[in-house]
């Protein structure tokens, strides 16, 4: 029983203990800590890295749809400039064709008043022609000596 | 040569260019027969039409109908019907012509 509560026994097993302690402290505790210390600022770093990641990742989002909007309203601008040319040249076209088919109808009325004429002015030459040969086959006919005389008369009047 | 000379040739070259165009010769061409006499006047009007002598030979043409076409001195004088009749046709188509 006196050997249970020896004082000095006491004192070596707290010394011990103490000693353990503050090696423990200082092996194991402190690297410990440090390492933890560590892999928590490596963590914190990796997490901001992410976070910033992210972030950057949002905004590239962000100024693709921004593009991608961009892109969308030009294609449709063009779309509708196209459309409109498209309907301006339809119409050019379509008045250009009306004003050669009514150049083409009026050069064909010229022509044809031209052509009428023309057998309108053939036929009374004809006409003529044939008017004048009938006269002179009358004339064959019904014409005498003295008449004959009479011409050669006055065409000695008109010659002198 | 002299002066003189000169002048007389000359002189004697238009007496010669005179006698050459003194007789002229020409046709009468008529639709019908010519009286001598007729024919005779026709030849006298000439003449005195163009200041000289004038020799005609005659021909009948029926085409001319009646009345006659001289032909003398490169000129034609038209005094037959066919000659109206072709006038009145040309009157008739030119007119045509003009009115357009």
């Amino acid at each position: 029983m006196e050997g249970m509560f020896n004082p000095l026994s006491i004192l070596l097993h707290v010394v011990n203990a103490a000693i353990l302690i503050v090696a423990l402290y200082f092996l194991l505790y402190k690297p410990v800590r440090r390492y933890m210390d560590k892999r928590s600022t490596g963590v914190a770093r990796e997490l901001q890295d992410v976070s910033d990641a992210q972030e950057k990742l949002r905004e590239e989002q962000q100024k693709a749809q921004e593009e991608l909007e961009a892109a969308r309203k030009q294609a449709a601008d063009v779309v509708a400039k196209s459309v409109a040319q498209a309907q301006e040249q339809a119409q050019h076209i379509l008045e250009e064709a009306h004003g050669n088919a009514e150049l083409t109808l009026r050069q064909a009325r010229t022509e044809s008043e031209f052509m009428r004429k023309n057998a309108r002015d053939q036929m009374r030459d004809e006409v003529a022609v044939l008017s004048v040969q009938l006269a002179g086959k009358i004339l064959q006919r019904e014409v005498k000596q003295a008449d004959h005389a009479k011409l050669v008369d006055e065409f000695l009047k008109k010659v002198k | 040569m002299s002066e003189e000379a000169a002048v007389t040739t000359l002189q004697n070259e238009h007496e010669m260019e005179q006698n050459e165009i003194l007789l002229l010769r020409g046709r009468i061409i008529s639709g019908m027969p010519l009286s001598i006499a007729a024919r005779k006047r026709i030849t006298q009007n000439f003449e005195s039409m163009l200041g000289c002598h004038v020799q005609m030979s005659t021909r009948i043409d029926k085409k001319l109908i009646a009345g006659i076409r001289v032909e003398i001195n490169g000129r034609a004088y038209d005094g037959s019907l066919l000659g109206q009749l072709t006038n009145v046709r040309k009157m008739l188509t030119r007119h045509d012509k003009e009115e357009l």
